[in-house]
């Protein structure tokens, strides 16, 4: 057994890499902050230092779990979704546009629409990229990258648009969803809402789907050798389309929350950074669904920190990015975890 | 071991919920939302704060830059609202009052100074400026321009977003100092989408120069950049809206509004420091109380605004400075 399938190996890997980084993040906060002391504690204390940075730590960590299972998802596959960041934000303009017309009268039923309307839209777009790999042999890469980077631009034109936009409001955002489809908050007034808790089950069923089915072997056969998959008699046209369909589909259900739960309308730049967050969570835990939750702990953990340090005043805004950056280039350097995608 | 874990996390999420303490010397958190570099009218909002704290023994100031995302400045307000840290904390941007509004009602002892806003919030203390007043300036100084140079009375104005203070007051008053001069005048009035896009300026401007637009006035932030270089390019001018901005582009920039943001936030903080500062009476002020001005003793403006509209020019401003002419500043809220 060597480190490649030796999990005990790849986990002292994980936690020395872990080790690396936060040894990093002591120095840099050393060297760069002009209060040291002050910033290491915002670091390390920030995150969880009241309720509101309790509310916001666990929302973003169950958002970017499910944006990481969505990444996973793919990877685990064969394929690669960089259309992370476009198929959230369609996600949520599709929950947001349904909200403004079904009546107030449906509450949670409604809620339950609009969620769907993001898994669809999310689904559609990811599923896309699939069919086109299918059918034509299309790079899933080039085109999940494409059609994310068409969609954004999209949804921001339609968030101000006629029927759609707050002509009211100082912000660049649509019109509010009815309260009557707002998702309860929690710890207010942090992020965190009911319906991000939907993540711990869809995280949990993924992971027995795809360790414990007949269905996720097939999966995972195919991401580690597509021919080899072939030659079993597995249809690899299927395990190309559905996989992208679902981790868009994840990808939308994560932008429907962030608007129903958070939001409430649909701001510019709303869930900027979750896609490609994503993937930094399937990279830490190694396309394993089981990884997910604790990775996007961590990496949630990691981001507040860095923005606790600077909201604290004991960091410039741009260093902030350039120190997280520097984390995760440790966390998932390939070489210290033993193991490839 | 999962009990105990339960229990940790519960003791710490109720030891982190206990009120803090807001005594001791006053402190301040200057939050900017964007960055400071490249930002004019956040670094006088920063200079005014500092100058006020810095007259005060023992107070303190921090400077928090919230980056260019707007749905994540909810958040930061709120983070630095729960600390306690801040008796105060000021900040300048019309959507403010919306995005603090979470953290003003959860943190009902927190005091909040909004400049560029007006909101009768009680937790709030807001200074708009007239809006009106200064885009009708823009307006009469583009007309008299536009003649000048004997070109169409069809002035460019290129917003980064629709906003009701962009749409109930900038457009409007800039059109109506243009109909001022030139009664025939339209303008044509685009925008960008964001507060960044220095490309997509520059086809806007490039595309109103195209339709014979000879003066375009920006307001867009970082795509400023890009309105600047088209015009350059084609030799047409630009007013710059509320910093002195002959320097930004030198030869370019025919005439250049200004926001003293700088002493509004130096007179709020030091009435907030005094404990004279009345919260939920928002004020607008304009160019009879000070806080909007044209710059004209600039060189560059006496050098390439011809003497006849010049004087013409500064006969309407002194009637503003003067509060011989108002204008009423509608509000959007």
């Amino acid at each position: 057994m060597n480190r490649r399938t030796n999990p005990l190996a790849s986990g002292i890997g994980t936690l020395v890499a872990l080790g690396l980084a936060l040894g990093l993040a002591v120095v840099l906060l050393a060297v760069l902050s002009p209060n040291p002391a002050g910033a290491l504690r915002a670091f390390f204390w920030g995150p969880v230092s009241s309720g509101l940075a309790w509310g916001n730590l666990l929302n973003q960590a169950l958002l970017l779990s499910l944006t990481g299972l969505a990444a996973s998802l793919a990877f685990g596959a064969g394929a690669f979704n960089l259309g992370g960041e476009g198929q959230t934000y369609t996600g949520g303009l599709a929950a947001l546009a349904l909200t403004l017309v079904l009546p107030v009268a449906w509450g949670w039923g409604g809620i339950l629409a609009a969620l769907l309307a993001g898994v669809m839209a999310g689904a559609l777009l990811g599923g896309l990229s699939g069919w086109l790999k299918v059918r034509f042999e299309a790079d899933e890469m080039i085109t999940t990258f494409l059609l994310s980077a068409s969609a954004v631009p999209f949804v921001n034109a339609v968030m101000t648009g006629p029927g759609i936009g707050a002509a009211q409001s100082m912000l660049i955002q649509s019109r509010p969803a009815p309260e009557a489809f707002w998702i309860p908050g929690l710890l207010a007034p942090s992020n965190l809402h009911v319906g991000i808790l939907v993540a711990v089950p869809i995280v949990v069923v993924f992971a027995v789907l795809v360790n414990h089915t007949p269905w996720g072997y097939r999966l995972r056969l195919m991401g580690r050798n597509r021919d080899f998959a072939r030659y079993a008699g597995i249809s690899t046209g299927i395990y190309a389309l559905v996989p992208l369909g679902l981790s868009g589909g994840l990808h939308g259900l994560a932008g429907a929350l962030g608007v129903l739960g958070t939001q409430h309308s649909l701001v510019q730049g709303f869930s900027a950074g979750w896609g490609w967050n994503g993937i930094a969570v399937a990279l830490i835990a190694r396309s394993n669904p089981w990884a997910v939750l604790p990775a996007a702990a961590l990496l949630a953990f990691l981001d507040q920190a860095g923005r606790s340090v600077v909201l604290q005043g004991q960091f410039p805004f741009q260093l902030s990015a350039l120190f997280q950056a520097c984390i995760l280039f440790f966390i998932t350097a390939r070489r210290l975890h033993g193991r490839p995608l | 071991m999962s009990k105990l874990l339960v229990a940790l996390m519960a003791v710490l999420i109720l030891a982190s919920c206990a009120p803090q303490a807001s005594t001791g010397p006053a402190s301040l958190a200057v939050f900017i939302p964007g960055t400071l570099q490249g930002s004019p009218i956040y670094e006088m909002l920063d200079a005014g704060a500092r100058k006020a704290v810095a007259e005060v023994p023992g107070a303190i100031v921090k400077t928090i830059e919230g980056g260019f995302n707007q749905a994540q400045w909810g958040e930061q307000i709120a983070t630095l609202a729960s600390s306690g840290e801040y008796r105060f904390i000021v900040t300048s941007n019309p959507a403010m009052p919306e995005i603090a509004a979470a953290a003003a009602k959860a943190y009902p002892n927190q005091k909040f100074l909004i400049l560029e806003s007006y909101s009768d919030n009680p937790s709030y203390a807001t200074l708009a400026y007239n809006h009106r007043e200064l885009s009708y300036l823009h307006g009469v100084l583009g007309g008299l321009l536009a003649a000048e140079r004997k070109a169409p009375a069809v002035l460019g104005l290129i917003a980064g977003q629709e906003y009701p203070d962009m749409n109930n007051a900038i457009v409007p008053g800039f059109e109506e100092g243009l109909k001022a001069v030139s009664p025939e005048g339209k303008v044509e009035f685009r925008v960008v989408g964001n507060w960044y896009d220095a490309a997509k300026g520059a086809e806007l401007a490039k595309g109103l120069f195209d339709q014979g637009v000879s003066v375009v006035m920006p307001i867009s932030g970082g795509a400023n950049q890009g309105v600047l270089t088209a015009a350059k390019a084609s030799g047409r001018a630009v007013l710059w809206y509320d910093t002195d901005g002959y320097a930004v582009e030198p030869g370019v920039v025919f005439g250049s509004g200004r926001i003293l943001q700088d002493k509004a936030a130096y007179e709020l903080v030091k009435k907030a420091l005094a404990g004279t500062l009345e919260y939920g009476k928002p004020q607008m002020v304009g160019f009879q109380e000070g806080y909007l001005d044209y710059v004209t003793d600039s060189p560059t403006f006496v050098q390439l605004v011809p003497e006849g509209p010049r004087q013409k020019f500064e006969a309407v401003l002194a009637d503003f400075r003067s509060g011989k002419t108002q204008l009423e500043m509608p509000l959007s809220r």
